[in-house]
């Protein structure tokens, strides 16, 4: 027993030393390299917000930008090397265009009609003034100067239902999605437009870019790193490709399949941050907003598609 | 909510494309309720029928097997304008949904 632990403690003596030789080594290799690279954010790239969709980087964007285009490239979407460049725009002209997408329209075609007819003025206050629907989604999110903040067609939602309702239609709840998705669908195929030239909204979209190449959580992954070429982005990332950032948002909410739901793009954003082994926020969160501002900046000019299924 | 679907009929030359989908749970029975530990009680549908102008075309018995919202296509052959297209489903629980749809 004596001469183990005599030797034990000799074994735990040398190790000790070892140890400090290869921490001072360690230390000696890894300064400078520490020194030079900035581990908060993701190097940035130039995105001019007037291009819109058409400032795309990843030079994919010649591949998905009409329905000519896409059905022109048909043949790349077979090839599993280069699917991830049509962005998921080949799933818009599926010839069954028919999923439970078109049921959540329904249903919020329904909760609309019906809370009007209980409540009056809940359209005039989803329209911001206007009882007609149609094509207000598409400048979406935008500036309320009445409340003071940039609002999400979400956040409308919420806002009008607790306002003239006196109701919680929480944001990413599923009937605050489908009257979003309804809201979105009466805005098919118009092109998105929003400002972010000056004022609040520009302010929404310098912080939404500051998001985007932020890193957070324990895999230290900003956005930037999976999205912006040179990165990720074309290659395979587990059993996925990732695809351009550009023209996303012309498609949310979307039916989800392997979720089974319709999803809001916050509800999107949260899934990123929890394979990103960061901690997600709640939907309709400041930083979500700011983050959907930028976005939605990257999809100007892009026609939109609800519903859709993904 | 459960009983909400929509069908949706394409004729070409004769031969009717349909598509069915249906807005439905279908809870299989063994799954387990993550909070609690118990199981979910099964809710599926058990029986899909077609019918063509009151008469039975297509039957088809599922289980819990098929997927949340299921989707349904098929083609029907030798149809006329005009005829009639039922579609009739019925869960284990006694529920039931139908639609109807006239080829074009």
């Amino acid at each position: 027993m004596l001469s183990l632990s005599s030797s034990l403690r000799n074994r735990g003596r040398i190790m000790k030393i070892l140890t400090l030789i290869a921490v001072t080594a360690l230390h000696a290799i890894s300064y400078p390299a520490l020194a030079e690279t900035d581990f908060n954010t993701h190097p940035r790239f130039d995105i001019d917000p007037k291009l819109g969709v058409a400032g795309d980087f990843s030079g994919t964007y010649k591949y998905w930008k009409d329905t000519q285009a896409i059905e022109q490239f048909a043949s790349i979407q077979t090839n599993s090397d280069n699917e991830w460049k049509m962005n998921g725009k080949n799933m818009d002209i599926v010839e069954d265009d028919f999923h439970p997408g078109h049921l959540a329209v329904d249903e919020g075609e329904k909760l609309v009609n019906l809370w009007e007819h209980r409540e009056a003025g809940f359209k005039s206050c989803l329209g911001a003034g206007t009882t007609t629907l149609e094509g207000i989604a598409a400048n979406y999110p935008m500036y309320d100067a009445k409340l003071g903040k940039v609002l999400t067609l979400e956040a409308r939602i919420e806002h009008c239902a607790k306002k003239v309702l006196w109701q919680n239609f929480k944001q990413g709840s599923p009937v605050n999605a489908s009257i979003a998705l309804y809201l979105k669908s009466l805005s098919d195929g118009l092109p998105i437009q929003i400002d972010v030239d000056s004022g609040p909204m520009k302010e929404a979209y310098l912080r939404g870019e500051t998001l985007f190449y932020k890193r957070i959580g324990q895999l230290n992954f900003a956005c930037a790193s999976c999205h912006t070429p040179g990165s990720i982005m074309g290659n395979r990332l587990r059993g996925e490709v990732p695809s351009t950032p550009f023209g996303d948002v012309s498609h949310y909410p979307t039916y989800r399949s392997p979720v089974g739901e319709v999803e809001v793009l916050h509800k999107r954003f949260m899934r990123c941050l929890k394979q990103m082994r960061a901690k997600p926020l709640k939907p309709g969160d400041p930083a979500y907003v700011d983050l959907e501002v930028f976005y939605t900046s990257m999809s100007n000019g892009y026609p939109i598609k609800a519903p859709s299924i993904r | 909510m459960s009983n909400t679907m929509k069908v949706r009929v394409k004729n070409k030359n004769g031969v009717v494309d349909v598509k069915v989908i249906i807005n439905h749970p279908m809870e299989n029975g063994l799954r387990l309720n993550p909070q609690s530990g118990n199981k979910i009680p099964a809710h599926f549908i058990n029986q899909f029928i077609i019918l063509v102008n009151g008469q039975e075309a297509l039957v088809s018995r599922c289980t819990g097997g098929l997927s949340k919202n299921p989707f349904y296509g098929f083609k029907l052959s030798d149809m006329k304008p005009n005829d009639r297209i039922t579609v009739n489903w019925t869960d284990n629980t006694g529920q039931s949904g139908s639609a109807d749809a006239v080829v074009n």
